[in-house]
């Protein structure tokens, strides 16, 4: 084999090992971990499109399901968002009642949706019948008003006096 | 001795190597291309992530919100059907105990809580009480006690105590 050949082929062996080294480094250091990032990032993203589709899935469902919950429970909705207006309550109130009175004892001081009143009423009456007739219509004054024990009625010289607490429901707007 | 042909410049570089060196450049560039590439797309991902991360957010949020919307609607519902029951038994509670009073006996004082009765009167003699209220309120009441005096009319005057106890206690 002469000189020249000798050379030629080592030359070419170099060549080809830096090649092969500078491939094997690019790949190593740039490409792969380029594509790997790629390929999570993109798994990322799938996963976020998937949760988003999920999401609005359950918007929308939730929506159908809050329409129907607001109308089948309109009228409950529309009592709870009328303000208590103690002043007409005692004007309805009097007409069962000789006498009555209306004193706000405590606020829940975590939600604006309860207030608590005591409610004091003289009726000239042998029995309680006049109650009765007022708590029939507690539900069409504003608020839910539940009436809370205890329930004291004292009868002095034929006056019926009934004393007892009760508790507003109602969401003010604020 | 004289040479005939004309001297050439001698390359820095043979033929081969020149070839060699391109062909590795060549490579070289594109594989900083592909890099350049794969990392402009994930950018592009990385940007598409942020944007959809906050729009999954805004809507768990809204989602969130429509939730608690749906539970208050719900517990709003409950309670108004639970006030109205509560008062309606209330009333006829109060309906019942008066009914159960009989024209021999004056109540002065009714003073009812959930679990106990108290009740104040006088009735015209001690057995009005012993023998018409007494077994009703006790059929009513797990604990029933009665005190009696006598005042200046001549009137039994009575002081009823009447418990019920809770159903977990009662068991012990």
């Amino acid at each position: 084999m002469s000189k020249k050949s000798t050379n030629s082929t080592l030359k070419f062996l170099i060549y080809t090992m830096v090649f092969t080294i500078i491939v094997f480094i690019f790949v190593l250091f740039v490409v792969i971990p380029g594509i790997k990032e790629y390929k999570r990032l993109q798994g990322e993203h799938t996963a976020e499109k998937r949760a988003k589709q999920a999401l609005q899935q359950e918007y929308g469902t939730l929506q159908k399901h809050l329409e129907v919950v607001k109308t089948n429970n309109q009228e409950v909705i529309d009592i709870f968002f009328q303000e208590f207006n103690s002043t007409s309550f005692i004007a309805n109130a009097k007409k069962y009642f000789d006498d009555a009175k209306i004193t706000q004892v405590a606020s829940d001081s975590n939600s604006s949706a309860l207030q608590v009143y005591q409610f004091s009423a003289d009726a000239q009456a042998q029995n309680p019948t006049r109650f009765y007739e007022f708590v029939k219509t507690l539900h069409a004054y504003d608020g839910i008003i539940k009436i809370n024990f205890p329930i004291t009625i004292t009868t002095e010289n034929k006056l019926l006096k009934i004393n007892f607490h009760m508790s507003v429901y109602s969401m003010q707007h604020k | 001795m004289r040479s005939f042909i004309k001297p050439r410049r001698k390359k820095l570089l043979d033929d081969m190597s020149s070839l060699w060196l391109a062909f590795i450049g060549l490579m070289v560039i594109g594989l900083i291309g592909f890099g350049v590439y794969v990392k402009y797309k994930s950018s592009f991902y990385i940007k598409m992530l942020e944007d959809s991360s906050y729009e999954n957010q805004a809507l768990a949020a809204k989602v969130k919100d429509i939730k608690r919307d749906i539970e208050i609607y719900s517990m709003q519902k409950e309670l108004y059907t639970e006030v109205k029951n509560s008062n309606l038994i209330l009333k006829e509670s109060v309906k019942n105990l008066f009914d159960l009073v009989p024209d021999q006996i004056t109540l002065t004082n009714v003073v009812m809580e959930k679990e106990s009765l108290l009740l104040t009167g006088y009735s015209t003699s001690k057995e009005s009480y012993l023998l018409l209220l007494e077994p009703p309120l006790k059929s009513i009441f797990d604990e029933s006690r009665v005190f009696f005096s006598i005042d200046n009319r001549g009137f039994y005057q009575f002081v009823s105590k009447n418990y019920m106890h809770k159903e977990g206690a009662s068991d012990e």
